[in-house]
């Protein structure tokens, strides 16, 4: 992807201005959550009200997919009654929600972050450390950062 | 075997590993062959099988656990790091549960280590919630395969029972028979079920315990809850079923194949314009358009662009200050940027502190009187033209021409140079011009000086960043660095102003020409460029009204050596204040005698504020004199100017004048 991008870049005359980094919050523990203070790098690009909806969603997608439940369970019993093999075959609990959260974080991007020169990244790419959020200047008409 | 067969390239590494499944393998096939047919029809066929379930439970948990990731975090790259990496050698403290928990920096990962996260040194990764590297599995274990690990360890200890008590069983049916093959491959069998059951139950039953209290091995060894509490803990029954049975968690690797894609296109859509912009253009507007603008200014920017941006000597209004404030903020942010281009000059020292000392007040009042007498100024160009040199800071001391004549002219055109705020100001000004005189140097050597603070915090950091920072410098933009600005930047900000300084003092300011009344406006031109003399300018910084803010520091992140400086400045603040509270009275006199002085604008300059800042200062407290002149943060650069070897070579010309800052004592 970032060969395309930076092709594409070029093309479009939209270059990397800055990257923001939104910390994990830790202060329930070590369940993945994200902080949700708004950055202020991004106070010229995007409303605080959108930015920290976004990722109010990521903290609950996260926090179902690390949920203890009735799911969960199930797989860990099958996973040791077929030796584990079973994770062969199946994806788990915690792979379809980071697919959702995926799907999610690509349908934020082309509907909002895309169109103001933002990028979210998968913090899955990082980690879970960070939700990584570039930010993209207009070189064609200088009005970048 | 795969482990052992497949990677005979590194023996070493795979000799424990090897062993151990050799040992599991071997020794159960040999129970099976050698004992179990006689268990199945002397007890149960129930026996090899329940023996056969739990030895593939033990082989499937044990080859999980040697080949699972055990939870390795990625690498950051090179553009977080680039974000972090001022911060590098700090702790970052976080906050779990009301907990305190020290996060560190991982030098090889480049990214704070995330709480229970450690870097393997056999691995070369960091693992999280890492548990241990284990040899006998030649992996980590860590989130991912700590429940496989565990579940290892009980299986292989049933199992262990199980074939040594099955053993045991096949051995005392058969002793007179002692000598035959399978009697004796049975016994062999025992013994090293034997051999290994105690260090095997001992490693199960700490983990037990581990997995009970919710810790890690890691956390166990190193004593990280020694006496203190475990904030990961969920209790008993539930650190049992988040090891066994929460969700299996991710690698952290993602198919390339599967990244989404999107495309950024330029038109961007841009909200309203914030508050910061619109400062931003607050600045920009006046005189100075011509000059290349930077984000990162120091203070002293900050007051010529209030000259010339202010024409007439009325007072800016109330709301352009606060967006001048706003500004501020933005310039401490971005003031890093300068710092690789800029080598620290020690001459700075003395300007320093006012710029380093956003928040506190006595400098902002000298400054800003600073900014009023060039208000009265008939020409902007004039001003300029005095301003650049004040504002380059080089070690040249060639400054004599240039200084005499901008700064005479800057006497003369200001009619409230008698003002003592406006003298301190010059003063400021002229200092800077002596120290640094060479103005013939491009504007980016002015940042240099500006750059060079001594004081405390600064020194914690690398000489280098620290050096090349402006006065604008915060903690805050200490600890977090903005994105550097590009070179042309750097050497802009010298030169030009930034606004955001003024505006919570002028207020002050104003109230200060109201006070002196009207015979201050008129100011001989001799009085001009004053004061090399801490005193005075210490005199009217006492005078601001204006509380020192907050400073914006993150305290977590600063190491405790930077605490300890800031507590110390803290309680020097608060000395300072009621010292100056006490003094307040001495330092408002001394304008009138200023006026009268007719001596050639820079000898008189530096006399006339040596003489009407001295006297008044002797007695007060010595620290209080040269705290006004540093300022809180600037303490260091006070006592420097002091120093005989700091003082420019020009300071011979004018014999008369007693040096300024160390002749009080």
């Amino acid at each position: 992807m970032a060969e395309t991008h930076s092709l594409q870049d070029l093309r479009q005359q939209a270059a990397i201005a800055a990257k923001v980094f939104i910390q994990r919050d830790y202060t329930n523990g070590t369940v993945c959550q994200f902080q949700t203070k708004f950055p202020s790098e991004l106070e010229t690009r995007i409303d605080k009200q959108q930015f920290e909806e976004t990722v109010r969603t990521l903290n609950n997608l996260y926090a179902e997919a690390e949920k203890l439940g009735g799911q969960s369970y199930l797989e860990g019993c099958l996973a040791c009654l077929t030796a584990y093999t079973i994770f062969l075959c199946i994806e788990t609990h915690y792979e379809k929600v980071l697919k959702k959260i995926a799907k999610y974080i690509q349908e934020q991007n082309d509907k909002i972050y895309a169109p103001r020169g933002l990028l979210l990244t998968d913090p899955i790419e990082r980690g879970l450390r960070v939700v990584e959020i570039t930010i993209f200047e207009d070189r064609s008409t200088g009005s970048g950062r | 075997m795969p482990n052992s067969a497949g990677k005979r390239f590194k023996p070493t590494k795979y000799i424990p590993v090897s062993t151990a499944a050799t040992l599991l393998v071997g020794s159960t096939t040999l129970f099976f062959v050698f004992t179990c047919p006689w268990l199945t029809h002397a007890i149960s066929p129930a026996v090899p099988v329940y023996n056969g379930i739990v030895f593939l439970f033990v082989l499937a948990n044990f080859s999980m656990a040697t080949f699972m990731d055990p939870g390795v975090i990625p690498r950051a790259d090179e553009d977080e790091d680039k974000d972090d990496d001022f911060r590098a050698p700090l702790y970052k403290n976080v906050d779990i549960k009301g907990i305190q928990v020290r996060m560190k920096w991982c030098t090889s990962c480049h990214f704070y280590r995330p709480p229970r996260c450690s870097h393997c040194s056999v691995c070369d990764n960091c693992v999280e919630d890492f548990d241990h590297h284990c040899p006998w599995v030649n992996n980590c274990i860590g989130r991912r395969n700590y429940r496989f690990f565990f579940l290892f360890l009980l299986s292989l200890s049933i199992h262990m029972v199980g074939v040594f008590s099955f053993g045991l069983l096949f051995v005392l049916h058969h002793l007179e028979r002692l000598g035959a093959l399978h009697t004796t491959v049975t016994l062999v069998v025992m013994c090293v079920a034997g051999l290994f059951f105690i260090p095997v139950i001992g490693l199960t039953g700490l983990h037990m315990v581990l997995v009970a209290r919710g810790r890690t091995t890691n956390e166990q060894v190193t004593g990280k809850f020694r006496g203190g509490v475990n904030p990961f803990t969920r209790g008993c029954c539930g650190n049992v079923k988040y090891v066994l049975c929460s969700p299996l968690a991710p690698r952290y690797t993602v198919d390339p194949r599967k990244k989404p894609h999107v495309s950024i296109q330029p038109p961007f859509l841009r909200p309203d314009l914030s508050d910061r912009q619109v400062s931003v253009k607050v600045s920009d507007n006046g005189i100075h358009g011509n000059i290349l603008r930077t984000k990162s200014k120091g203070s002293l920017d900050a007051l010529d662009d209030t000259s010339t941006d202010i024409g007439p000597p009325l007072p800016p209004k109330a709301d352009k200050y606060n967006e001048l404030k706003n500004q501020l903020t933005s310039s401490e942010e971005s003031s890093l940027s300068s710092k690789p281009l800029n080598p620290p000059t020690p001459a700075m020292y003395k300007y320093r502190p006012s710029f380093g000392t956003i928040p506190k007040v006595h400098y902002h009042g000298a400054e800003v009187k600073i900014v009023m007498p060039d208000d009265h100024k008939g020409g902007t160009i004039l001003e300029e033209g005095g301003r650049g040199h004040d504002y380059r800071s080089e070690p040249n001391l060639d400054l004599p021409d240039y200084r005499n004549a901008p700064l005479h002219r800057t006497f003369q055109s200001s009619p409230l140079q008698l003002d003592s705020f406006a003298i301190n100001s010059r003063s400021l000004s002229l200092k800077q011009a002596h120290r640094h005189g060479d103005q013939a140097q491009p504007p980016a050597a002015q940042s240099e000086g500006v750059a060079a603070s001594s004081t405390p915090y600064k020194s914690v950091f690398s000489p280098g960043t620290l050096s090349s920072r402006n006065g604008s410098l915060s903690y805050d933009s200490l600890l977090n660095p903005s994105v550097s600005a590009s070179p042309g930047e750097c050497q802009a900000h010298s030169g030009l102003p930034s606004t955001g300084y003024h505006s919570p003092y002028l207020p002050a300011k104003m109230c200060h020409v109201r006070t002196a009344g009207p015979e201050l406006q008129r100011p001989p031109p001799a009085v001009a460029p004053p004061a090399y003399s801490p005193t005075l300018r210490g005199g009217v910084g006492r005078h601001s009204p204006h509380p020192r803010d907050p400073s914006p520091v993150r305290y977590d992140n600063l190491s405790k050596t930077i605490m300890a400086s800031i507590q110390e400045r803290k309680e020097m603040e608060e000395r300072e204040k009621t010292q100056h509270l006490q003094h307040h009275h001495h330092h408002a006199p001394p304008t009138p005698r200023t006026r009268a002085s007719t001596t050639p604008p820079a000898a008189a300059a530096g006399g006339t504020a040596w003489r009407l800042g001295g006297p008044p200062r002797l007695r007060t407290a010595p620290g209080t004199t040269w705290r006004a002149e540093g300022g809180p943060w600037g303490t260091g650069a006070g006592r420097r100017s002091c120093a005989p070897p700091l003082l420019p070579p020009h300071w011979p010309v004018r014999p008369g004048l007693p040096p300024p800052p160390c002749t009080p004592t």
